[in-house]
């Protein structure tokens, strides 16, 4: 009979991790309401192969000290609450303690922290089995990096949940869209396979929160929503509805955050699709962001690990506010909220990017904003958590704006600072990334000598060796057109066939013209069939447009057309087998001397006009193949070393 | 425009096929004395359909390849001079009821994409249809990578289906294969799944090939 016993920590965490982590949005969830928790102004999301390869957050907040960098791997370790009163109170988007030990579980992570005035910064890498943390020394700027690498590498049956890169960055850009729009005075960058793919800034007044709302929502929605702001007692409630006409086909216009935390609420949904019934068509979606702010105790955010679910003390209250207001916004009537007896102000715009937007507000909210009808009407107020929840102590909207600016600008100071040592580190690296001189020339110092490679002639020469070898032939997708000066020496039929050994198919085209249809393929080597950077179409096409601007000299009286064949003095005694065997080798031979003709033609070439469908790099991407294969250049180099540069340079002065 | 006899083998097709290459859709009409529309806003098949007659296609719009007996499927396919292609390419419907029954390995797509003629045309904007030309044809089959993509969107997209989550099968969903009403107008309805497992209305589907990917069908069999 089986014993029972407790599970190992690995074991729990990735118990738990199954509940958080469902895939790798889920990740990026948690991590970056840590950074928000953090306090930070900036969060970059760097996402490599869908988030399967490469999670990266980076942030500009507060820092792990180094002696806890260890124990926030840990489950149950937090410094966001403290006793059952702050449970019943969650002030943060986090609490549990458990998000970063469950993605440690089933990833390899790596954790980077400096604090402000710490003198250097930390890292803790979870290892092994019992997750044991090692803590280094680490360069970092103030605030956090995280970088999750292979998520799930050590669950094969979640892994295999997976699905395409695409599918799953797009979970991701929903995930990042609904923290932007939740956190709108934090600028968020997103980032996928080194691109970036998205860029929300930092939301600093009404009119950037409308940006920010055209940027996630796009413009459709901005320009007709409709907007609403009403407070009851300590709750409040704003955001944007939009208009009925505006429905959608799918659900993912719809915002609803409560405390600055994104949230999927059954009891919200059901008010808000109960107001927008008989106004939409049946099957389809109303657009909505819809900003509810209340007392932190009147709301249960500990009812899932995920948070997405939320329990209200006094849910019908919520509820009933919530359609009441919806309706009314909705359609357009304004007078029906008492203002007196419910203590509630109450005002809808309707918005749009046309200048003359009418606002309709009661009277309250008109004597507030009183001097435009446009859209600004809550212009001068900071739209930040922070500044939400303050504002009613004082703060002047433009102190607000002040302070974001400045935690802003530096914030600014420490991205540069970190682009730069970025861009150190590259050119410490060697610089096979430079592009090459006239798209032709490689420039390459080294220690003591700096050399020039003449990449173009490098890879004629590799490409010749290996199409004097083989003959293969690739279809030209659009077969292309080409005048023959000399059209005499076409009139012979076997020159197609010459042509044809070499890798090139001609047809005839009229008395003037022949169309070329195949073009020489090269195998990298001898031993794949896989072709590897090839020469461009156009050169081909610009080198036998020259050189059928000559006479062609293997195309005389000696070339072996049937009529010549049949007139030579070949002795009878020669089987018929023979004569094609000779006939073939004739036709080899000939194809061998058209490629060194062609091989001419290349060489006078240069490598500096790239045609539109052409990758502009791919000589360079050659160099960069040759060069760690540890191909020899330098038959192809012109050196100097320094002491002769300076006597050369002597000699001018 | 006289009958043309199918082709009897992979061979004969590819040799009428070439033939076809390199000249102007104006002289192939002359040379067959077929009728050629002034313009494709209403006989939009026209090209697909001239080509699969002059390569002597039989299978016409039913549900199975151009040429039965060689499982080909042709597909002409608007091309730039620089060799890119203009527009997505349809596939096939997507089967919005009874989709249990339904596999990638016995789906319509798989089938549809086993083996495919590309005809390209080089269909250059302000150019009389007469004077395009068809560039080269080139034979295709899915590589193992190709068909995972392949497999992988179709799947995604019929478990969306299946859910009734037609909504998100929007413009944005697929690497490789996309998915779009395809209808002749907005009124044309059929039943679908709905979010709640009831039965809707909605506008037929059909699967396409994104340009990107036919692109690079192209580019790595031509230069």
């Amino acid at each position: 009979m089986d014993r029972i016993h407790s599970l190992d920590t690995q074991l729990t965490n990735q118990i738990a991790a199954g509940e958080v982590v469902e895939r790798p949005a889920s990740v990026v969830k948690e991590l970056v309401e840590n950074c928000i928790d953090a306090g930070a102004r900036r969060v970059e999301v760097d996402i490599e192969r869908g988030g399967a390869r490469l999670i990266r957050i980076l942030d500009d907040g507060r820092g792990i000290h180094k002696d806890d960098l260890a124990l926030a791997l840990t489950r149950h370790a937090t410094s966001k609450i403290k006793s059952f009163n702050d449970l019943c109170a969650v002030k943060s988007l986090g609490f549990r303690g458990e998000a970063l030990a469950s993605i440690a579980s089933v990833s390899r992570l790596l954790l980077r922290s400096r604090q402000a005035d710490a003198e250097l910064g930390w890292q803790a890498v979870a290892e092994g089995r019992d997750m044991a943390v090692k803590v280094t020394p680490a360069a970092a700027v103030t605030g956090t990096c995280i970088e999750v690498r292979d998520l799930f590498y050590n669950t094969p049956a979640r892994r295999k949940f997976l699905r395409t890169e695409k599918t799953e960055f797009t979970h991701i850009e929903d995930t990042v869209k609904r923290e932007a729009l939740a956190n709108p005075e934090v600028a968020f960058v997103l980032k996928h396979n080194g691109k970036i793919i998205k860029r929300y800034p930092a939301a600093k007044s009404f009119e950037h929160l409308q940006e920010k709302l055209k940027l996630v929502c796009g413009r459709g929605f901005s320009q007709q929503a409709l907007y609403f702001h009403s407070d009851l007692d300590e709750l409040s409630i704003k955001g944007w509805l939009g208009s009925p006409q505006h429905h959608r086909s799918e659900s993912d216009n719809q915002f609803i955050f409560i405390n600055g935390r994104p949230v999927k609420d059954r009891l919200l949904s059901h008010a808000i699709r109960q107001s927008y019934t008989g106004r939409i068509p049946q099957g389809r979606f109303a657009s909505y962001a819809i900003y509810i702010q209340c007392p932190a105790n009147e709301v249960d955010v500990n009812v899932h690990p995920t948070k997405h679910e939320v329990r209200f003390r006094n849910p019908r209250q919520i509820h009933d506010f919530l359609v009441k207001l919806i309706e009314e916004c909705l359609s357009g009537s304004t007078s029906m909220l008492d203002n007196t007896s419910m203590n509630s102000t109450t005002s809808f715009e309707q918005q749009s990017a046309q200048s003359g937007s009418q606002s309709y507000s009661d009277g309250q909210a008109q004597s507030d904003s009183g001097q435009s009808n446009s859209g600004k009407t809550y212009s001068g107020q900071a739209f930040s958590r922070q500044v939400y929840a303050h504002s009613k102590d004082g703060y002047s909207a433009s102190e607000n704006c002040q302070r974001i600016a400045e935690q802003h600008n530096a914030y600014q100071q420490m991205s540069s600072v970190s682009e730069q040592s970025s861009v150190n580190k590259n050119s410490q690296s060697f610089n096979l990334n430079q592009t090459l001189w006239k798209q032709r020339y490689w420039v390459l110092p080294e220690s003591e000598t700096i050399s020039i490679v003449d990449a173009w002639s490098w890879y004629l020469n590799w490409m010749a060796s290996r199409w004097l070898l083989n003959c293969q032939s690739k279809p030209l997708l659009i077969p292309q057109m080409l005048t023959v000066k000399h059209s005499e020496d076409f009139e012979n039929p076997a020159l197609f066939d010459v042509f044809k050994q070499a890798g090139i198919e001609l047809t005839p085209a009229g008395a003037t013209q022949v169309m070329v249809r195949q073009l020489p393929l090269l195998m990298a080597d001898a031993s794949t069939t896989e072709q590897a950077f090839p020469l461009p179409a156009n050169h081909w096409l610009t080198a036998l447009q020259s050189l059928l601007q000559q006479r062609l000299p293997f195309s005389e009286k000696q070339m072996p057309s049937n009529a010549s064949v049949q007139t030579s003095p070949t002795p009878n005694t020669h089987s018929a087998a023979d004569e094609s065997a000779a006939t073939s080798t004739e036709v080899e031979h000939r194809a061998n001397q058209l490629k060194q003709q062609i091989l001419k033609h290349l060489q006078s070439l240069d490598n500096t006009e790239t045609p539109s469908r052409d990758d502009r790099q791919w000589l360079q991407n050659w160099v960069q193949h040759q060069v760690a294969e540890g191909a020899d250049w330098r038959p192809f180099a012109f050196s100097i070393s320094e002491s002769s540069l300076l006597s050369k340079l002597g000699q001018v002065h | 425009m006289s009958f043309i006899n199918p082709p009897t083998s992979i061979d004969e097709l590819m040799t009428r096929a070439r033939q076809l290459s390199g000249r102007t859709l104006g002289d192939l009409a002359n040379q067959h004395a077929a009728n050629m529309p002034d313009n494709l806003l209403i006989e939009k098949g026209w090209i697909g359909q001239f080509i699969e007659q002059l390569l002597g296609a039989t299978a016409g719009s039913l549900p199975e390849p151009d040429f039965p007996q060689l499982g080909v499927e042709l597909k002409t396919i608007p091309i730039d001079e620089t060799g890119k292609p203009l527009e997505s390419t349809y596939v096939s419907v997507v089967h919005l009821m009874n989709t249990h029954r339904e596999q990638w390995h016995n789906s319509l797509v798989r089938k549809k994409l086993a083996k495919v003629l590309w005809f390209p045309i080089v269909s250059l904007k302000g150019v009389a249809i007469q004077q395009r030309m068809v560039a080269t044809p080139v034979l295709w089959s899915p590589s193992p990578e190709q068909e995972a993509v392949l497999r992988c969107d179709w799947e995604d997209a019929m478990e969306k289906v299946m859910l009734g989550q037609l909504g998100q099968l929007n413009s944005r969903f697929g690497e490789a294969l996309q998915i779009r009403p395809k209808a002749a107008n907005a009124s044309v309805l059929t039943e679908a799944i709905g979010p709640d497992g009831d039965i809707i209305k909605t506008l037929p589907r059909g699967f396409y090939l994104r340009s990107n990917f036919t692109r690079s069908i192209l580019e790595s069999l031509c230069y």
